[in-house]
C-alpha cells in the first residue's frame, strides 16, 4: 500500500514538475521570441532606410544583414528547444520562427538586384520557413495576420504573403527540391568529392539566378549518408532547368548523367529519391498526384483502368454526356465547399449572413475551384496551400473586388481542396 | 626456385585477367542487356545446376532438395543469406507446413558463406494438424553454397540444400511434399523474357504475360510498396481524362506508353518531359508472385534498359501550357 502510495506520488510530483517547468519555458521563452521578432521587424526596416538612402554602403548593409542573422538564429534555437523539450502547442513559436525567416529572406531580397546570389540566399530562408509548415494543418504563418503591420516602401502590409506577392515575384522563379538519400552503406563506392552538379543550357533570363549552394549541400548529404550508413536528406533552390550530377571523371556525354537528371519546373516542390544504382546512383521523384476525385464513381472506376491514351469517361458504364457528368461534379464541388465552410468562421469570409448571397458565393467559389483543379496548374502548384491562396484571390477579385482576401477565405479553399 | 617464379607469374597473370574481366564486365553492352562475353546469367547457372539430383542417401532418409539464389546485394554474406532463406522457404512450401522460428534472424545469427563452415541449421515449423498445429524440428544442410559472377551481379551467389524433419513421427503426420526445386527460378525466368520483350519494346507482351487488364488482387498504396510488375496509370496534364498504361520495373524506373513517342522507359518524374503525371491513387498489382517471392529485377538490366533509350528524351521540361 505503501509502495503503491510511493508510486503514485513520484507519478503526481513528476507531473507538477513538467507542467511548471513548461509554464516556466512559456513564460520566459515566449515573450523572448516575441522581443526578437520586434527586434527584427525594426532591423528590417532600417535596412531599407539604409538600402534606398545610401546605397553605397555595402559594408553597413552587411552588418544589418548579420544583425537580423544573430536574431534568426536566437529564435530557431529557441524554437528548437521548444520543439524538443515537448512543449505543447507549437504554434506561437513556429509563426514566430517563420516570420523571422521570411524576414531575413525579405532583407535579402532587398540587395538582391545588387548581387544576384542573393536571390538563391532568400529562397533558402523562405523554404525553411515553408517547410516549418508540412505535416501540419494549421495555416502557414505566411497567410496570417502580422502581430503588428509591416511597412515596405511606402506600402504598409498586414500579412507576409502579401508582401512576397509585392516583392518576392523573383522567389516563384525558383524551384525547392528535396533530396531524399537512402540505402546507401557505408561500403558504397562513391567518390563524394569527384562530383559535380551541373545545369544543362538554359534561356538567359533564368541565367541571372544562381545555384551555387547545390553541389556542397548535396556533397554534404552524401558524406552524411556514407557516414551514417541510413538515410539524409537535403533541399535545393533551383531555379527553372534540368540539372545532373556527374563525376569529373566522366564526361558530360556520358549516358550516366541521365541517372541523376533532376527537372525542375519554376515555383514548384519536387522530391526526389536518391539511391544506389549498380556502381552509380539513380535519383528519381517521389511522386505525389492524385487526380481529384469529385464522386463516388471517380473512386469505383479506379479497379477498371483503361489506359492507351483512351477516354476513361466515354467508357463507363453509365451514358453521361461529358457536360452533364460536368455538371454532376460541380454540384458535387458545390456541396463539398457547403460542408467546409462549416469548418471556418464563414461570418470572417465576407458578409453572408443572406441565404441568396451564401448559395451565390458557395456556387461561385466552386465554379473557379473546378476551373483550377481541372487545368494544368493544379497538378503544377507548390502546395495546396500556396493554390488555396491563388484560388481565393481569384474569388475574392470576382465576389468581392478591391478587398482584403480574407484568411478565413483561404482556409476555406484548403478544406475544399483537401477534400478531392 | 624454378617453381616459386612459375607461381608469380600465375598469380600476376590471373590479377591482370581479373581486372580486365571486371573492367569490360562493367561496360554495358547497349544491343542486348542480356548479354556479356565474360558472363553467363544466373538463371542459366541455376538451369544448369538444378539438374543435379539429390544424393541416395539423403533420398532414402526422407531429404528433399531446394535451390536458391541471390543477386540482389552488393556483398557475397548478405546474397548468401539471401539464396539459403530462398531454399528453406521453397522447401518449407513444398511441404505445405510454415515457420514457427525467425528464420531471418537465425541466419543473421550464423550467417551462411560460401568460406565458412556454417553448412547446418535446425529450426522449428507448424504442421497442420487439428486442433492446433504441431511444432515439428526440421534440419537444413547446406550442400552447395557458391559466389559466381553473372551477369546480373558479380557478387551473386547460388546454393543447394536439403532438408527434413527431425523427427520420423512428425515425417509421418505431415503433408506429401512436393518436389518444385525453386519458384524463384521460375519466376527469374519469366521476369527475364518479360525484360527481353521490354528491351524491343513489346509492350502488347509485357500486359499480356503481366496480366495488366485482369482484376487488381492488391492496391500497393506508395511507391515504398511497388514491386515488379505492378501497374501504374498516367494521365496527361492537359487532357486529364486521357490515361495511359505503366508498368513498374524497379528502382523508381517504369516503362509505359506516351501520346506520342511510343514506349518509353523511364524514372519516376521524366513522365512529366511528356505531359504526363502519374495518378498516385491508381497503383494495382494483377501478379502476386513477384511480391510473394520478393523478387527484383537485376539493377545492371535495369540500368541499361534505361541508359539504352535515354538518348531519347527530352532533354527539359516542356513549359507549361504548351500545345504538342
Amino acid at each position: 500500500m505503501q509502495r503503491q502510495f510511493q508510486g503514485l506520488l513520484i507519478v503526481f510530483v513528476t507531473l507538477i514538475a513538467s507542467l511548471c517547468w513548461g509554464q516556466a519555458l512559456d513564460r520566459i521563452l515566449i515573450p523572448q521570441l516575441e522581443n526578437y521578432e520586434l527586434d527584427i521587424q525594426s532591423t528590417y526596416r532600417e535596412y531599407q532606410k539604409i538600402y534606398y538612402e545610401k546605397k553605397s554602403s555595402l559594408a553597413e548593409l552587411h552588418a544589418f544583414e548579420d544583425i537580423i542573422s544573430v536574431y534568426v538564429s536566437q529564435i530557431l534555437e529557441i524554437y528548437e528547444t521548444l520543439s524538443l523539450s515537448g512543449f505543447g502547442d507549437l504554434e506561437v513559436p513556429r509563426d514566430i520562427a517563420a516570420r523571422a525567416l521570411v524576414y531575413r529572406a525579405l532583407i535579402f531580397l532587398e540587395k538582391a538586384p545588387l548581387n544576384l546570389e542573393y536571390y538563391e540566399k532568400a529562397c533558402y530562408d523562405y523554404y525553411r520557413a515553408l517547410a516549418m509548415f508540412d505535416n501540419v494543418d494549421n495555416i502557414p504563418a505566411l497567410f496570417k495576420r502580422l502581430p503588428s503591420p509591416i511597412l515596405v516602401g511606402a506600402h504598409q502590409f498586414n500579412r507576409l504573403i502579401d508582401v512576397i506577392d509585392h516583392k518576392g515575384s523573383n522567389l516563384y522563379a525558383f524551384s525547392k527540391v528535396n533530396l531524399n538519400l537512402r540505402n546507401f552503406k557505408i561500403t558504397t563506392n562513391l567518390d563524394i568529392d569527384g562530383i559535380e552538379f551541373i545545369r544543362m543550357d538554359c534561356s538567359l533570363d533564368k541565367k541571372k539566378y544562381t545555384y551555387y549552394s547545390a553541389e556542397n549541400r548535396i556533397k554534404e548529404a552524401f558524406k552524411n549518408v556514407l557516414m551514417n550508413d541510413d538515410q539524409s536528406s537535403t533541399f535545393l533552390a533551383l531555379p527553372e532547368g534540368s540539372y545532373f550530377i556527374r563525376p569529373k571523371t566522366r564526361n558530360s556525354s556520358s549516358r550516366y548523367i541521365y541517372l541523376s537528371a533532376i527537372y525542375v519546373r519554376a515555383n514548384q516542390q519536387h522530391n526526389y529519391i536518391v539511391e544506389p544504382l549498380v556502381d552509380w546512383f539513380i535519383m528519381y521523384e517521389s511522386p505525389s498526384t492524385k487526380k481529384p476525385r469529385f464522386l463516388d464513381s471517380d473512386l469505383k472506376n479506379l479497379s477498371d483502368v483503361d489506359g492507351n491514351g483512351k477516354h476513361q469517361l466515354k467508357n463507363r458504364a453509365f451514358n453521361n454526356s461529358d457536360k452533364s457528368l460536368e455538371m454532376e461534379k460541380f454540384v458535387a464541388l458545390s456541396q463539398i465547399v457547403n460542408s467546409a465552410l462549416k469548418k471556418v468562421d464563414s461570418n470572417l469570409i465576407f458578409n453572408l449572413k443572406d441565404p441568396w448571397i451564401r448559395n451565390k458565393f458557395s456556387n461561385t467559389a466552386a465554379k473557379i475551384i473546378y476551373n483550377h483543379v481541372e487545368s494544368i496548374s493544379y497538378y503544377n502548384c507548390w502546395s495546396l496551400w500556396m493554390l488555396s491562396w491563388i484560388i481565393a484571390k481569384e474569388i475574392t477579385q470576382e465576389f468581392s473586388p478591391d478587398t482584403v482576401v480574407p484568411t478565413e477565405l483561404i482556409k476555406l479553399v484548403y478544406h475544399v481542396l483537401k477534400e478531392l | 626456385m624454378k617453381h616459386f617464379g612459375k607461381t608469380i607469374l600465375s598469380v600476376i597473370l590471373l590479377a591482370i585477367n581479373f581486372n580486365i574481366t571486371t573492367l569490360m564486365a562493367q561496360e554495358i553492352n547497349f544491343n542486348n542487356c542480356w548479354k556479356s562475353h565474360y558472363y553467363t546469367t544466373l538463371l542459366d547457372t541455376m538451369l544448369k545446376v538444378m539438374s543435379l539430383s539429390i544424393e541416395a542417401n539423403y533420398k532414402q532418409h526422407d531429404f528433399i532438395q531446394t535451390f536458391g539464389c541471390a543477386y540482389e546485394e552488393d556483398d557475397i554474406e548478405q546474397n548468401s543469406i539471401r539464396a539459403v532463406y530462398r531454399a528453406i522457404i521453397q522447401s518449407i512450401r513444398n511441404r505445405k507446413v510454415s515457420l514457427r522460428d525467425d528464420l531471418d534472424r537465425i541466419l543473421l545469427s550464423k550467417p551462411p558463406r560460401p568460406d565458412n563452415l556454417a553448412r547446418e541449421y535446425s529450426i522449428y515449423v507448424n504442421i497442420p494438424a487439428s486442433p492446433e498445429p504441431k511444432p515439428a524440428r526440421y534440419e537444413i544442410k547446406i550442400l552447395d553454397l557458391e559466389a559466381v559472377p553473372t551477369i546480373e551481379s558479380d557478387k551473386a551467389v547460388w546454393t543447394r540444400i536439403v532438408t527434413r524433419y527431425a523427427y520420423k513421427e512428425d515425417f509421418n503426420i505431415a503433408p506429401v511434399a512436393e518436389l518444385t526445386p525453386s519458384e524463384f527460378v521460375e519466376v527469374m525466368e519469366e521476369s527475364q523474357a518479360i525484360l527481353k520483350a521490354l528491351e524491343r519494346k513489346k509492350f502488347k507482351k509485357l500486359k499480356k504475360v503481366l496480366l495488366i487488364d485482369n482484376e487488381s488482387i492488391t492496391f500497393p498504396k506508395s511507391i515504398e510498396e511497388l514491386k515488379f510488375g505492378d501497374s501504374i496509370t498516367l494521365f496527361d496534364e492537359i487532357n486529364t481524362e486521357k490515361t495511359f498504361t505503366g508498368i513498374y520495373l524497379g528502382k523508381g524506373i517504369f516503362t509505359s506508353e506516351t501520346p506520342d513517342n511510343g514506349i518509353i522507359i523511364c524514372k519516376f518524374g521524366e513522365e512529366r518531359l511528356y505531359h504526363l503525371r502519374i495518378d498516385t491513387n491508381s497503383f494495382r498489382r494483377t501478379s502476386p508472385y513477384y511480391a510473394e517471392l520478393d523478387y527484383q529485377a537485376p539493377e545492371s538490366i535495369l540500368q541499361c534498359l534505361f541508359l539504352k533509350f535515354c538518348h531519347e528524351k527530352p532533354v527539359k521540361l516542356p513549359a507549361l501550357g504548351s500545345i504538342r
